[in-house]
């Protein structure tokens, strides 16, 4: 049985190894080249791009992370995050170095010639596509830690978030926490021991008096 | 043993076929995979590669396929049709024994 980590349990923060920063090409293609495909509107098409998994589901982050800066912007909140506009840089890179296939997850399947899995990848990509779902939130990085190739070990993972405005932090931690249980529940077999969440950005509104005072 | 190996263009529209399959990428070996992909894209041409890939293994066949899912069955389920599919195929054909059947997610696609 899953067990859930309590709401009201501190955050636990986490680093990841930036040594593998430099592992961050994609089937040979960098973030600068993936944006840049997204721009031109994959066209002319790029086989070496498209029948990629591993792009393609750094194309979607892409995408989603396109549609939350508009929202930002949308929202006069751009100013605000363009004073630390590493968040931006950060999740880049991390849609990148997540979307590699890394290692496999079994499924069972009763047939002994059957050997089923899902990547790594992308159950990363389930976490980051169910958390960029939700409202307010930006999912800047997932790890998922423990063996996860031998089935039956509980496993962590652990997430941090960046969060913007109007939005009470525990419980859409808890919200997120509820969400990416049932992805896991329901593409992999995974025993998920924690969902450990952090909120590594927390973007305010603007002081309005200040943004007077600069006009 | 016969050494005719299932056709890779019978099994890649195979498994396209099968309910919850999305996408279906090439499961080769990596060299071979982005050899043909860059040969294309100079050619501007689509992928030519078989996408399922076949090989022996001893004195049967291993075949493997690398699909992409949606969002509205599970990766288990998905994954196990393709196996079933592909296994009643063999089954069917004057093909070496089935060694293993290798099913990979490679993706899943949440959102429309």
């Amino acid at each position: 049985m899953t067990e859930l980590t309590p709401a009201d349990e501190r955050f636990v923060a986490f680093d990841l190894d930036d040594t593998v920063r430099e592992q961050a090409e994609l089937d040979g293609h960098t973030v600068e080249q993936l944006s840049d495909y997204l721009d031109r509107g994959r066209v002319p098409a790029d086989p070496r791009i498209d029948d990629s998994p591993e792009c393609e589901i750094a194309l979607r982050g892409l995408e989603r992370l396109r549609r939350a800066r508009q929202a930002l912007l949308a929202r006069d909140l751009e100013r605000e995050s363009l004073r630390a506009d590493d968040w931006v840089a950060s999740i880049l890179d991390n849609i990148t170095l997540e979307a590699h296939a890394g290692r496999d997850i079994p499924l069972t399947h009763p047939s002994p010639t059957a050997r089923l899995v899902v990547t790594e990848g992308a159950l990363r990509g389930i976490l980051r596509e169910t958390g960029d779902s939700m409202q307010n939130m930006f999912v800047g990085r997932c790890v998922l830690v423990g063996d996860v190739s031998v089935p039956g070990t509980p496993i962590l993972i652990r997430v941090d978030v960046t969060v913007f405005p109007g939005e009470n932090i525990p419980l859409l931690a808890e919200r997120l926490r509820q969400a990416m249980y049932a992805a896991l529940s329901r593409y992999t077999e995974l025993v998920v021991a924690a969902i450990d969440i952090t909120v590594s950005d927390l973007h305010a509104l603007p002081d309005v008096s200040v943004r007077e005072m600069e006009r | 043993m016969t050494s005719v190996l299932p056709s890779t263009d019978q099994l890649d529209a195979l498994v396209r076929q099968v309910p919850g399959v999305e996408s279906l990428y090439p499961a080769g070996p990596l060299v071979t995979a982005m050899l043909t992909a860059a040969l294309d894209a100079v050619a501007h041409r689509a992928p030519a590669a078989p996408l399922v890939y076949v090989g022996e293994q001893g004195d049967g066949v291993r075949v493997t396929a690398k699909i992409g899912i949606g969002a509205a069955e599970s990766s288990g389920h998905v994954s196990g049709r393709v196996h079933d599919a592909i296994a009643a195929h063999l089954e069917q054909g004057d093909y070496p024994p089935v060694v293993q059947i290798v099913v990979i997610v490679a993706s899943v696609r949440l959102s429309v």
